[in-house]
């Protein structure tokens, strides 16, 4: 900067000759200094080049664009993935094996957590199950778990109560003729298998209906129309149910852990048991099929084909029955977690006995079926015929009111009644009618045409309209109702006819009136319309000067003459004169006299000033206005009265009041009248 | 009147009869047109504020004004002494505003009355609904005449006096000077009465009617 001030001072003497040279140097100067400011701050302005810009910023910030590469990863670790075997359930033994890859970083925590889970279940096995073999299975279990499937826990199954023969036949039978046992049971089979998917359980059942004898429940397949496909279907069907059952005794027991060594135990047990029952079914069904050799000569080949899909059927029920002792078990265990391996042996031992005594009944049956083969045989055709007929009409409600009727007896029965009563009492509210219904509407509703669509919804904007006008009109009435509901003056009246009630009156109007004397300069607001205090008070003043006009009846005149001028010259302040006035005149004038001078007194306050008696007159809405003028025509009566006196003006606005009202009245009559046509119109579309 | 404070008596009003009209008369012979009155003039005709027992009304009132119709010279005819009329000619008729005016010392402030002025006799039909109809008398000569009472709430002390000073308010029984009186009140009543009774026939079947519709309607709503 000096060096410039001394530039400047060196040049200041060539200024006054080359100005013009020192202007560019200038110039030159500051384009060098903005220059190097620029290359400085190259984003930013010079201070003294932004002022010079003036009030107007720039529209465009000028800021320099730099490259902006993409966020670097944050490259860690490397990402262990192992490739693992896996069952998806882990209870099946034997199941398929898939493999996935597993993270293993992932993997090791959720390892480290079942296996802490494990390690804790495994203790309490191990405290509670002391034989050595149920400690071998845990090691085994513990293997499992250990690529136990992360999903799994997803896998979760409805709990559908479930029922044994002998429980259906001592509490089921009774519920519903068109249903027995076996159906039954398939019902609960399939809605187990589908989860109560009705859409799907409707559309996968088929049930075979199958002969029944009347006491045994050995069953043998009906010749149905289709029995090769039927036959093939059942099996695939039993097939299917089987896996799923075994699946499922094993899930169960997965999701409590405690439970699943009882469960394998018990698996095995079934296992052994199933192979002596299968020797034991074969024999039975061979009489089976001798029995009937004579009724189905043409079907014997299937016969033998359905007594083997008939066999694998019992030991699904089996199955099924030993889980649902397992189950049992298992809700036991949950209880009272100590007792669980004696009442596991318990339950073994139980299925095994009811096997057992299913056999029996089955040699039982047979031998009987032999000496009532004819009748027998007459029934069984009968059945097959009604069987044929309800497996065409099973329909997604039949199938659905009869698993909730049959689920809330066995709940009912169960003994948690209080715990399952909400669950009962909807299970209970199924009505079949109801849904048949209901259904029917829906499928209308979808057959819909877009123009009906459409007109719908200009009725439902139409039925809006309407509401808001009846909830008007409501409002309206009901301000109408009031209206017409205002005490009647006459009942009153009645109280003071005898002399009695007319001095009680008397006594309390004076009162009344002694203290609205002392208040008179205190402003009360003024009554609504001619009550009829005042009117009595009129009346009561008037008897009260009947009684004094007999006192005074001789200096009366004579005041009464003079008053004016008695007043003007006396020296009374203003207060008492008024009053005096005003007492004068109450006591001393009659009615009459009143009306000569055209006095009237009020008790009410009114709006001091003078007035026309003819203007006066209540006036309504324009329109009630209107219509009252014109009903005044009608009866003859002018709109203005002729003489407009006090009494003629006091009717005639009554006259008009009670009209208004009547035209208000005749307007909600109207009104009613339409809406009870339309409800009335309504109700017919209905 | 200003910065005098008016004391008023209270409870009581007073009402003063009035009748107000007018007279008119065709123009003929032995009623001819003043001489400065415009040649198109057919009626004669007087308005007029009296009192209906032909009491003196200056007593309280101090003044009245006519207001004619605008194109008279001078609409505003003050009149401010007994009788209060005002005599004029035309050929239409229009309505007439007539204020008047109490006596400054009362403190009062004036009020308007209006009147139809009428020249032409009307079809007796028309004259029987219409208050203040025209009525023929002689020949030719239409009276319409309206009553009114003036009506002082709470007077003041002054106008109290003036009001009171004599007894006027009372109409005549019977009168063949005039067509307002106590009979013609009480007939009058008598007509409002029946009208009433009639209405309150209509309003108690009306009532009934629309309870018996409001109950259907509730009915029909819970079915």
């Amino acid at each position: 900067m000096t060096s410039d001030i001394l530039d400047v001072l060196n040049i200041s003497e060539k200024t006054r000759v080359e100005g013009n040279e020192l202007k560019r140097k200038r110039s030159e100067q500051k384009e060098n200094a903005a220059n190097s400011a620029k290359r400085q701050r190259a984003g930013q302005m010079n201070r003294e080049l932004f002022n010079l810009i003036g009030p107007n910023l720039p529209p465009v910030s000028v800021k320099r664009n730099t490259i902006k590469f993409k966020e670097k990863l944050k490259l860690n670790k490397e990402v262990k993935w192992e490739w693992q075997a896996f069952t998806p359930r882990s209870g099946v033994k034997n199941g398929p094996k898939f493999h996935h890859w597993v993270k293993t970083t992932v993997n090791k925590s959720q390892n480290t957590s079942t296996e802490a889970d494990k390690s804790t279940s495994g203790q309490d096995n191990l405290t509670l199950n002391k034989s050595t073999t149920e400690k071998k299975e845990e090691s085994a279990e513990s293997d499992n778990l250990k690529n136990k499937y992360r999903f799994e826990k997803y896998n979760t199954k409805l709990a559908i109560p479930d029922f044994t023969k002998a429980y259906y036949d001592e509490n089921l039978k009774g519920l519903d003729e068109g249903w027995d046992y076996s159906e039954t049971r398939y019902l609960f089979d399939i809605a187990k298998l589908y989860d109560l998917r009705w859409a799907v359980i409707a559309d996968n059942y088929e049930y075979i209906p199958v002969k029944k004898t009347a006491d045994s429940e050995t069953n043998v397949p009906s010749d149905a129309v289709n029995e090769n496909k039927a036959s093939s279907n059942v099996t695939e069907e039993d097939s299917k149910i089987k896996t799923k059952e075994e699946s499922d005794t094993k899930e169960d027991d997965e999701a409590e852990k405690e439970a699943e060594t009882n469960a394998e135990t018990n698996a095995e047990t079934n296992a052994e048991k199933k192979a002596e029952t299968k020797v034991e079914r074969k024999e039975n069904t061979d009489d089976d099929t001798n029995t009937h050799a004579d009724e189905k000569q043409n079907d014997r080949t299937k016969v033998s084909d359905g007594g083997k899909t008939e066999n694998e059927k019992k030991q699904v029920k089996v199955d099924t029955d030993s889980s649902l002792s397992a189950q049992k078990g298992e809700e036991d265990q949950l209880l009272k977690a100590e007792s669980k391996g004696k009442t596991d042996i318990k339950d073994s031992d139980d299925g095994t006995k009811a096997q057992e005594k299913i056999f029996e009944k089955g040699k039982d049956s047979s031998r009987e079926m032999k000496q009532h083969d004819n009748t027998i045989s007459d029934k069984m055709q009968n059945n097959a015929n009604s069987d044929g007929d309800k497996l065409q009409g099973r329909t997604i409600e039949d199938l659905k009111d009869r698993l909730y009727k049959v689920s809330a007896v066995i709940l009912e029965k169960s003994g948690d009644e209080i715990k399952d009563a909400a669950l009962i009492r909807s299970l209970k509210s199924f009505n079949k009618n109801k849904e048949y219904e209901r259904r029917s509407y829906l499928e209308h509703l979808i057959e819909r045409t877009p123009t009906e669509i459409a007109e719908e919804e200009s009725l439902v904007v139409e039925a809006r309209k309407f509401e808001l006008a009846a909830k008007k009109m409501l409002i309206e009435r009901a301000q109408l109702l009031q209206l017409l509901d205002f005490p009647q003056a006459s009942s009153s009246v009645q109280k003071y006819m005898t002399s009695q009630g007319l001095t009680d009156l008397y006594n309390v109007l004076m009162n009344a009136d002694k203290s609205k004397k002392r208040k008179t300069e205190t402003p009360v607001p003024p009554e609504l319309g001619p009550s009829a205090l005042p009117h009595t008070q009129l009346m009561q003043v008037k008897q009260q000067e009947a009684q004094q006009r007999v006192n005074r009846k001789t200096s009366r005149r004579k005041k009464k003459s003079t008053s004016p001028e008695s007043h003007s010259g006396s020296s009374l302040p203003y207060d008492n004169e008024g009053m005096e006035i005003h007492n004068l005149l109450r006591s001393r004038l009659t009615q009459e006299q009143m009306d000569v001078y055209g006095i009237s007194l009020h008790e009410e306050k009114i709006q001091p000033g003078v007035i026309l008696r003819s203007q006066k007159l209540p006036s309504f809405k324009p329109m009630v206005q209107n219509k009252v003028f014109e009903m005044l025509n009608e009866v003859g009566i002018a709109a203005r009265p002729t003489m407009p006196t006090a009494r003629v003006c006091h009717k005639f606005e009554e006259l008009m009041k009670s009209m208004a009202s009547l035209i208000d009245l005749k307007k909600q009559t109207d009104n009613l009248r339409t809406e009870i046509s339309l409800i009335k119109s309504q109700r017919n579309a209905d | 009147m200003a910065g005098q404070i008016q004391r008023r008596i209270h409870g009581i009003s007073i009402s003063k009869p009035i009748i107000y009209g007018n007279y008119a008369e065709p123009v003929s012979e032995k009623n001819p047109l003043p001489p400065n009155a415009p040649k198109d003039h057919t009626h004669i005709w007087t308005l007029f504020v009296k009192d209906p027992t032909g009491q003196d009304l200056s007593t309280y009132i101090k003044r009245v004004v006519f207001k004619l119709h605008e194109t008279y010279p001078n609409p505003n005819r003050t009149v401010d002494h007994p009788p209060f009329e005002l005599r004029e000619s035309g050929w239409g008729e229009f309505e007439v505003a007539i204020k008047i005016y109490f006596n400054s010392i009362c403190g009062e402030k004036s009020v308007t009355l209006y009147h139809n002025l009428k020249l032409h006799p009307y079809p007796p039909e028309v004259v029987s609904l219409n208050a203040g109809a025209p009525v023929t008398t002689k020949e030719g000569r239409v009276e319409s005449i309206l009553y009114e009472e003036i009506v002082f709430n709470e007077p003041t002390e002054k106008m109290f006096r003036l009001l009171t000073a004599k007894p006027g308010s009372l109409l005549p029984y019977r009168s063949e000077k005039t067509p307002f009186t106590k009979e013609h009140e009480r007939e009058e009543e008598d007509r409002i009465d029946q009208a009433k009774e009639l209405v309150r026939h209509q309003l108690e079947k009306r009532t009934a009617e629309f309870r018996e519709l409001e109950v259907e309607r509730q009915r029909l709503m819970q079915m």
